[in-house]
């Protein structure tokens, strides 16, 4: 996929756990371990806000576009 | 979420009295040829297309083969009852929106048909089994297609049609799903 989700890489910079990050946004753990694994089809903006706010990063730290060809 | 509580409620309403059809039917096909003789109900009043039968009783061997081959509609039938019964099992279970679905609304569409085939096969022996006794010159073969099949096919062609839409429906809901 083009879009790579580097939200691991923030949670690890943040030094903050997968589940406390799930809880903050108010999303569950499995819809954010889709999230990391890049499965989702679309992310709201609303979340993205969140992840954002609680991760204290911009949404180019989390979404990083890759050229396939 | 009121709809979806009146979904799995209604559904399950169906789903008994689908369940009930499923023994019903095969006890009326079964019924109707062992007791067609010993009913009050005249045999010369049940017509095979438009030639009424003679009024008599009909000997065991006549009696063996429409059960015989009432067994084809019946057996497709209970396959349509039995795919309809599972669509709304799932309903039952809050399952509104799957690939199963899909399968089953085509299979029920593709099944409406056979039986609107086999069902005129059926009765076109039924008017041979009939009027096989009756005096040369007035046996009848009776092949009938009326409103009724042209009824069931329509539904059929619209069962089908659902189909897509339940498609539609599904890929929406995985992407809603996929949505974080």
């Amino acid at each position: 996929m083009a879009i790579k989700i580097n939200l691991d890489l923030m949670l690890i910079k943040r030094q903050m756990k997968s589940n406390e990050l799930a809880r903050l946004v108010g999303i569950t753990e499995q819809n954010l371990s889709i999230l990391k694994r890049g499965k989702a089809k679309a992310i709201r903006v609303s979340t993205l806000e969140a992840i954002c706010r609680h991760l204290q990063c911009q949404p180019g730290d989390i979404l990083e576009y890759t050229d396939d060809d | 979420m009121q709809n979806f509580s009146k979904i799995k409620t209604l559904s399950n309403w169906i789903y008994w009295i689908l369940s009930l059809c499923i023994v019903i039917i095969p006890v009326y096909y079964l019924s109707f040829w062992f007791l067609i003789n010993n009913t009050d109900f005249p045999l010369d009043a049940i017509t095979t297309g438009a030639t009424p039968i003679e009024p008599r009783t009909l000997p065991t061997e006549i009696l063996a083969a429409g059960y015989l081959s009432s067994i084809f509609p019946l057996t497709v039938l209970v396959f349509v009852l039995l795919s309809l019964r599972k669509i709304f099992q799932l309903y039952k279970k809050g399952i509104v929106f799957s690939l199963e679905h899909v399968a089953l609304f085509k299979k029920t569409a593709k099944l409406l048909v056979f039986w609107v085939l086999v069902s005129i096969a059926y009765e076109s022996v039924k008017s041979v089994l009939f009027s096989l006794e009756n005096p040369p010159g007035e046996k009848v073969l009776s092949i009938g297609f009326g409103s009724d099949e042209v009824t069931v096919i329509l539904v059929a062609a619209f069962v089908y049609v659902i189909a897509w839409v339940m498609d539609e429906g599904r890929a929406l809901a995985e992407e809603n799903e996929m949505t974080i």
